[in-house]
Formats: C-alpha cells, sequence, structure tokens
C-alpha cells in the first residue's frame, strides 16, 4: 500500500464517524461568560464612593473646595 | 454604501467594543467554529464549552484584529488552537473512546468496521501535535501553507508532523495489517 492509498485509508475512516450539528443558539452561554468576566467593583470602590456622597452631602462646601484645587 | 463596506463597519464596530457587533458575529459563525472544533476534539459536549471558548479570546483580543482581513480565517485560527490546548490538556485521557465509538464496540465482529475502529482508535492516541496537523491534512486535506499558518509553525514543521503522524499510524496498525 503507498502513502496516498494510506492516506486515503485514514482519511475514509476519520470521516466515518459523522458528529451532529450545533442545534441550538450558544449566545446565551456567551453572555454569562461576558458577564462573569466583566470587571465588578471592589468593597473599598464601593466605601470610597460612599464616603465621598456622604461628604457631599455633610459639608458640600468641601466639594467645592476639592473641586476648586483640581 | 456597498454590502463590503457595511461588513468593514461593523467588523470596526467589533474592535471597537461594540457587544452587538459581536453578537452578531457569534450568530454568523459559531456552527461553522463549533464544527471546526468537533471534527478535532471529537466530542460535542466539549466541542460546545470549546465554541463558547473561542469567542470568548476572540472577544479579549478583538484590539489585535485587523477589520480589512477576513473574520472567519481569524476564528479558524483561534478555534484551531483552542482545540489544540484542549488536545495537549486532555492528553491523559487519550485511551478514552468517544461514546460513538464505544457503541461501535458493542456490536457483531465486521472486519470492515474492526479495521476501521482500528484507524480511529491509533488516531486519537496520536500525540496532540500530530493529531491536529493529521486532521487537517489528511482528513480535511487543508493545504500545508494554510495549516501552518492556523497552527503558527513553518512549513518544514507540518510537513515532517504529517509524515511522523502517518508512519506511527502505520505502526500502531502494522499489527492489524498482518495476515491472521
Amino acid at each position: 500500500m503507498n502513502d496516498r492509498e494510506w492516506q486515503t485509508m485514514i482519511k475514509n475512516a476519520v470521516d466515518s464517524e459523522r458528529f451532529p450539528e450545533l442545534d441550538r443558539d450558544l449566545w446565551p452561554r456567551m453572555q454569562m461568560r461576558l458577564a462573569a468576566r466583566r470587571p465588578s467593583p471592589s468593597a473599598w470602590d464601593l466605601l470610597l464612593l460612599a464616603a465621598i456622597v456622604l461628604l457631599s452631602v455633610a459639608f458640600p462646601n468641601v466639594l467645592l473646595n476639592m473641586l476648586y484645587h483640581l | 454604501m456597498t454590502s463590503r463596506a457595511t461588513q468593514l463597519d461593523h467588523l470596526r464596530a467589533f474592535v471597537a467594543g461594540d457587544e452587538r457587533a459581536f453578537e452578531s458575529l457569534f450568530r454568523e459563525h459559531q456552527r461553522e467554529v463549533y464544527g471546526w472544533i468537533v471534527r478535532i476534539v471529537r466530542d460535542p459536549t466539549a466541542a460546545e464549552d470549546l465554541t463558547i471558548d473561542t469567542f470568548w479570546r476572540i472577544y479579549r483580543s478583538r484590539a489585535r484584529f485587523d477589520p480589512s482581513r477576513s473574520f472567519g480565517a481569524w476564528a479558524r485560527r483561534v478555534a484551531v488552537n483552542v482545540a489544540f490546548d484542549h488536545l495537549k490538556r486532555s492528553g491523559r485521557d487519550r485511551s478514552r473512546l468517544t461514546p460513538i465509538e464505544d457503541a461501535g464496540l458493542a456490536a457483531a465482529p465486521d472486519p470492515d468496521r474492526d479495521a476501521q475502529r482500528s484507524i480511529v482508535r491509533a488516531f486519537v492516541h496520536l500525540p496532540a501535535t500530530l493529531r491536529v496537523t493529521a486532521q487537517l491534512a489528511l482528513v480535511d486535506e487543508r493545504p500545508y501553507q494554510e495549516i501552518a499558518e492556523l497552527l503558527g509553525v513553518s512549513l518544514g514543521a507540518v510537513k515532517s508532523r504529517v509524515f511522523r503522524a502517518t508512519r506511527l499510524l502505520r505502526r500502531e496498525l502494522a499489527e492489524w495489517r498482518q495476515p491472521r
């Protein structure tokens, strides 16, 4: 058996096994992956945000002073 | 505006991070990507997971994609490499047959079917590098140059891998070829 015949035999054998086509939409799973990997704010970020909000409510002038110096 | 220009705008939107453009590309190519992967890993369940992994890699590296080039060709390169990584990781499980092969083993003896099963069994036992190259070259009959680009190796490496895969398969199947 030469190389060509040998390769044809391999192709026919390996190709004889048929796999089902994809019969459903994988987008919902992809969306879950995208959502899972999207960076969420850390606890420190939320704490800092809360502090800024509280500070600006309690002492509105402090915020204006900070903005002036930025 | 031509359809080519529309497509280019669409790809530019994807590169810029537009999730709707990505969704559209995903829906357009998911079956094709799954088809490429399942032929390499020969496991439909794993192929679904790897299709998601492929698109995840595509999404993460979108900034490096040149919209003037073919998205399909790029997706194929990523898919082949994701499937290849999977085969390398699961190398220790290579002795496991696919459910389809398992079902076949229980069937009545049939010399032709036995020969086919022997070839498939030897094929899935090839090392991952040889198996992926042999799948693309011998089974899918892709040009060697294209395989070299898909796998990121030289043309010489592809030829060498095909030669080694064929030699290994011949050796594995020599016993079956002997007259009984």
